[in-house]
């Protein structure tokens, strides 16, 4: 990899996270230049159905912003409305999971070489699309190598106050690929946004402004701490206790009190 | 608001649901305008769908920008139970709000029909609570609502998250429920530990030796797998290992055994509590103490 700026493709549904992504990525940037489009997973109710379909036509707006961190969406936007807006070729596929044939074939076919992915949550890439000789990027929400695995968010702010993001290659290790970009700030950014709004909203803020800087310094892809750096540096989180949760939210708490 | 409340109302016995009175209008195709003739027609459909799922046994949090003191009076004869909520709020706070341009647009004379400007607003009279908006936070409204309804769902019993660790995979997120919610977590745990400590007999437990490799493998393989062999004194086996080490580890790495600690606790409260002998009971409570003791360490309380 050398020092050269990209454009990408996602590997998206209709989440917060890729609405975030595309209205941010594609609209303002215009880095983004086709959608995958993953299927709505069964589970899903035929009422969830029928209100994402009209929120493809509502007007509606609801803008979930952070200044300090400079960015915001329109959570009622589907991730369509906005591809259709920005002029942007979407795939749409059948599947509903990013690891199948399907998806491995759709994205081979793929001319550029990056992807971002922001399809549902809980799925590791696997073998099968990572070898399809694409290159995954990912926001990973903690400054790596320090903060490795599952809501890293928390124990950031629990050991010492502070938010990271880095933006990694997928490898086949959980958060262990090459780190090309990464940042962090004081947890005060939190301050600004409601309690209920730290996981559906705050997240996708914090990975889309990283992918913004990312793009905004030029996108460059020659790594900063190089895969095996990463592997072998840091610790391992795991997903977080509500009482732990609720210490670390109680501190944002305690000091949105103070001035 | 609406969405934030029946987030909270998730963790209450009966099932809520959500109406929004814009959404209502998407879903009948937007073909009615905002003259007072078609709110009136869009008020009659949130009713009518708000009645259908009262009748089905649901609870209906209902978002409205009311303008008919009619329709709310006889609301309360419709419904089986009625309780209307003014989300009071100043002009002066719309304004800076003014998410869609609303208001913007009506001042500069281009959109007709915004309650506020063109169309009257008459404040509900009659309201079972009216709730100032201008200076409070989502949740602090949405506690005043709580709190008026009777729904003490901050009295979410810790013992349901441990509950679930039988039921799910995936230890579940807990959406923040306030400082009350670390309160009756303590409660809790004082009460297994007391119940434990009197079912034990007076012999202490036995050190644990291990290696600190092995114990981060242990606290893997239980994260990963969530659960550590089959029987209860393999649980508390490894739920003493990580209380011994927690107890001698400081910075980031304590906090990643104190997490396993807690889950491993859950676990063998949901599961085994009642199941424990005497000797196994007094482990119990060591690990119980070793995890309060972290706890109120880390809190500051």
């Amino acid at each position: 990899m050398g020092d050269k700026v990209i454009k990408v493709a996602l590997l998206a549904s209709n989440n917060n996270r890729a609405k975030a992504y595309i209205q941010n990525l594609a609209g303002k940037l215009k880095c983004v230049d086709h959608i995958f489009y993953l299927a709505d997973p069964p589970e899903v109710l035929p009422e969830q159905t029928v209100l994402d379909k009209m929120s493809q036509r509502t007007s509606q707006v609801a803008t979930v912003k952070s200044d300090v961190l400079g960015v915001d969406f329109n959570e009622k936007e589907h991730v369509l409305s906005t591809a259709k807006k920005c002029g942007i070729d979407v795939t749409q596929l059948e599947s509903t999971v990013p690891n199948t044939d399907e998806v491995a074939a759709a994205v081979s076919k793929y001319p550029g070489q990056y992807l971002i992915y922001a399809g549902p949550g809980g799925h590791i890439l696997k073998r099968s699309l990572l070898e399809t000789g694409k290159v995954f990027l990912h926001a990973h929400p903690g400054w790596l190598p320090d903060y490795k695995g599952s809501t890293t968010v928390y124990y950031s702010l629990l050991n010492e106050y502070s938010i990271g993001c880095s933006i990694i290659v997928f490898a086949p290790q959980v958060d262990s690929g090459p780190v090309l970009f990464r940042k962090k700030t004081s947890a005060d950014v939190l301050k600004q946004l409601q309690v209920e709004s730290y996981d559906y909203h705050f997240d996708p803020l914090l990975r889309t402004s990283t992918f913004l800087d990312f793009f905004k310094n030029g996108a460059k892809v020659k790594p900063l701490i190089s895969a095996d750096e990463n592997h072998q540096q840091g610790d391992t989180y795991y997903i977080i206790h509500p009482v732990l949760k609720h210490i670390a939210i109680g501190k944002i708490q305690k000091n949105r009190e103070q001035p | 608001m609406g969405t934030a409340l029946v987030n909270r109302l998730k963790h209450a016995e009966s099932k809520w649901t959500f109406i929004d009175g814009d959404l209502i209008r998407d879903l009948h195709g937007d073909n009615l305008g905002h003259t007072i003739e078609d709110r009136a027609k869009n008020s009659h459909r949130i009713r009518d769908l708000c009645l259908l799922q009262d009748k089905q046994g649901l609870n209906v949090v209902a978002c409205v920008l009311s303008i008919f003191p009619e329709h709310q009076l006889q609301n309360r004869s419709l419904f089986s139970k009625y309780v209307q909520v003014y989300l009071k709020t100043s002009m002066e706070t719309l304004l800076q709000r003014d998410q869609k341009g609303l208001y913007k647009k009506a001042r500069e004379g281009v959109e007709k029909n915004v309650v506020g400007v063109d169309i009257k607003f008459p404040e509900p009279e009659q309201s079972d609570l009216v709730v100032e908006t201008d200076k409070k936070s989502i949740e602090q409204i949405a506690d005043e609502i709580l709190d008026h309804l009777g729904l003490n769902l901050n009295l979410y019993p810790y013992s349901q998250t441990s509950r679930w660790t039988n039921k799910f995979e995936k230890y579940q997120y807990t959406p923040y429920l306030g400082s009350r919610f670390l309160e009756d977590y303590q409660d809790s745990r004082h009460k297994a530990l007391q119940t434990s400590r009197s079912l034990a007999d007076s012999k202490k437990p036995a050190p644990v030796q291990i290696s600190q490799p092995t114990i981060w493998e242990l606290v893997k393989k239980f994260e990963v797998q969530k659960k550590i062999g089959e029987s209860a004194s393999d649980h508390l086996e490894a739920a003493h290992c990580v209380a011994d080490s927690l107890e001698k580890t400081s910075g980031s790495k304590a906090l990643i055994l104190f997490n396993a600690l807690l889950k491993m606790n859950d676990k063998i409260i949901a599961i085994y509590a009642d199941k424990l002998n005497p000797a196994e009971q007094l482990l119990f409570s060591a690990c119980l103490k070793s995890e309060m003791d972290f706890f109120r360490k880390l809190h500051g309380r």
